[in-house]
């Protein structure tokens, strides 16, 4: 059983939404940052991380998400997550203090408000 | 064996490889829950879907087995990444469900290593907001986290 996370990239507002599928976890973590990290072009404002189809995230997926904050925060962009209300990832994302970094919106609509400063 | 081929195959000979795969399905105890893995990350989905199984059968509510599952799947990623090295080992997984508290237990045969860098202690820390009571016991045979909590409602 190998369970990789496929990560759906869509663009609005010429912004780069990712939504990685399935779980996250130290099996496929690295896969995951690679797709990641090349979907958000230097020109781009930045990168909206929707997570409303990831279904488990531990440790490992919170230190990816800090991780790119940080590096889209060295090269001046941003970074939103969509998480909707109910998604049982929230409580890891608000128990490790994610959303202190990085804005947890409830809908894409929400996020790509964020980039409209 | 032969009579499932003989089915399969309708007496002819096929072109192709044919595997017969056999599976048991065993109606899981719902108050106790007992893995032993090889401590690879690849161990890591095949245990979620045990211990998904698990707790649906022994109706865990979907917040519990959500926390139930992290806090598990954390303990046995810090056994793949620090007690074993470069060797071979296993992890071993226990679980106990009464109707008030769960109790879980993650045990290697290895040595862990301290922890490196400044994020290696965040699994950990996510293990006790989740799990309450948390210890973690190493002896020269392995390391022993031991974990539990209260559960919430059970939902019907």
């Amino acid at each position: 059983m190998t369970v990789t996370a496929m990560v759906k990239v869509i663009e609005r507002n010429g912004v780069p939404v990712a939504a990685p599928e399935g779980e996250i976890d130290l099996a496929n973590v690295a896969d995951c940052r690679a797709q990641l990290i090349s979907v958000v072009p230097n020109t781009a404002p930045g990168l909206i991380l929707d997570l409303s189809q990831t279904t488990y995230l531990d440790s490992r997926g919170v230190h990816l998400i800090l991780e790119l904050a940080e590096r889209l925060r060295t090269s001046q962009q941003q970074m939103a997550l969509v998480l909707p209300e109910r998604s049982v990832i929230r409580r890891v994302l608000l128990l490790t203090q994610v959303d202190k970094t990085v804005p947890l919106c409830r809908t894409l609509d929400e996020a790509l408000q964020q980039f409209r400063s | 064996m032969d009579r499932v081929l003989g089915e399969v195959t309708r007496g002819r000979p096929g072109g192709d490889d044919i595997a017969l795969l056999a599976l048991r399905a065993e109606i899981p105890d719902p108050t106790r829950f007992h893995v032993r893995l090889p401590a690879v990350p690849s161990s890591l989905p095949m245990l979620r879907h045990t211990l998904r199984r698990w707790m649906e059968a022994a109706q865990t509510n979907d917040e519990d087995a959500y926390e139930i599952l992290v806090a598990c799947c954390e303990a046995c990623s810090n056994v793949i990444e620090h007690a074993y090295g470069a060797a071979d080992g296993d992890v071993e997984v226990r679980g106990h469900m009464t109707e008030h508290e769960v109790e879980m237990t993650v045990r290697d045969w290895g040595r862990w290593r301290p922890p490196r860098g400044m994020n290696r202690g965040r699994g950990l820390r996510l293990i006790e907001e989740l799990m309450r009571h948390v210890t973690v016991t190493p002896r020269p045979d392995g390391t022993t986290v031991h974990m539990q909590r209260t559960r919430r409602q059970v939902t019907t």
